[in-house]
């Protein structure tokens, strides 16, 4: 049984004969699934400090791939924003004297959040959400 | 015929339902399918700390990519083996001398046919801007995911 499997194509499109850039799922390959996914408040002084915290930790046995929303600093308007960016991002004005930046990585067993900002404003405090989503690696699938 | 397709609920969830997020599959809805990996090492020497890396891929569309970075070897090793989506920043703890400051960038763009990442790890001068290689080495992994989507389509 060397041949087997689902194909759907996209409307107007034979499923026969289209290419991959035409089907809407093929079982040949896996799709991208969701490990955990879940929201959390990084709150840490406005002084440029590294900032770095635990936002899940998972058991997969390697670094998985994920993604990550947060709210964010405005360095422009020395503001905090409340929409939510895609992290990681960097800003920096004046030579670097003034960043904000949003890190978060994983590793085999934890996926955190290294956060940081400054503008010289006097605030001192910033709260700022995030949510994050953890994959399996598709290519464990395989 | 209108109406095909295939759909499976979530648990809980009834198949007549509308409701996008209560579905775990529904082929009126394209999922993120994943088609291939490719992993590209980078070693970042006192001779060689920036460039472009071409990874080519054999797809007759455009596909969608997503590129994660991972500092694999090289000081401070408590940087290491941490995965960042990309484009990344300033991420592996590397560290200059005093008069320069370190700047490190790893993104990239995707091609007809192929993928170019685009890496630096350089020192910058803070006096003239001029740039020179860290003193120290460090190995970089750069891993592409290869999605079944033409983007744009």
């Amino acid at each position: 049984m060397a041949d087997y499997g689902i194909k759907i194509s996209k409307p107007g499109k034979d499923v026969l004969t289209c290419g991959i850039e035409d089907l809407i799922y093929y079982s040949k390959y896996p799709l991208l699934k969701i490990k955990s996914t879940g929201t959390g408040t990084i709150t840490y002084d406005h002084d440029d400090a590294s900032n770095d915290v635990l936002v899940a930790t998972h058991s997969l046995g390697y670094i998985p791939i994920f993604t990550f929303l947060t709210q964010w600093y405005d360095i422009d308007g020395d503001a905090k924003s409340t929409t939510y960016r895609h992290a990681p991002f960097y800003d920096s004005l004046a030579g670097g004297a003034v960043v904000t930046r949003a890190r978060p990585y994983a590793s085999t067993t934890e996926l955190r959040y290294e956060v940081g900002s400054y503008t010289g404003s006097g605030i001192t405090s910033i709260s700022l959400d995030y949510i994050y989503v953890i994959y399996y690696d598709p290519d464990a699938d395989l | 015929m209108a109406d095909y397709g295939m759909k499976i609920a979530k648990a809980g969830k009834n198949t007549s339902s509308t409701t996008i997020g209560d579905y775990s599959f529904w082929s009126k809805y394209p999922s993120l399918t994943f088609m291939e990996k490719k992993t590209v090492q980078i070693s970042v020497t006192g001779s060689g700390c920036s460039g472009t890396t071409n990874v080519p891929f054999d797809y007759d569309f455009f596909p969608l990519v997503i590129g994660y970075v991972a500092k694999t070897a090289g000081n401070p090793t408590d940087y290491n083996n941490q995965k960042y989506l990309m484009p990344a920043n300033e991420f592996a703890g590397i560290s200059c001398d005093l008069f320069h400051e370190q700047s490190l960038s790893f993104t990239y763009q995707i091609n007809d046919d192929s993928v170019d990442i685009i890496w630096s790890s350089i020192c910058i001068d803070m006096g003239d801007l001029s740039e020179e290689c860290p003193v120290e080495n460090a190995t970089f992994e750069v891993y592409l995911y290869f999605y079944m989507w033409e983007m744009g389509s």
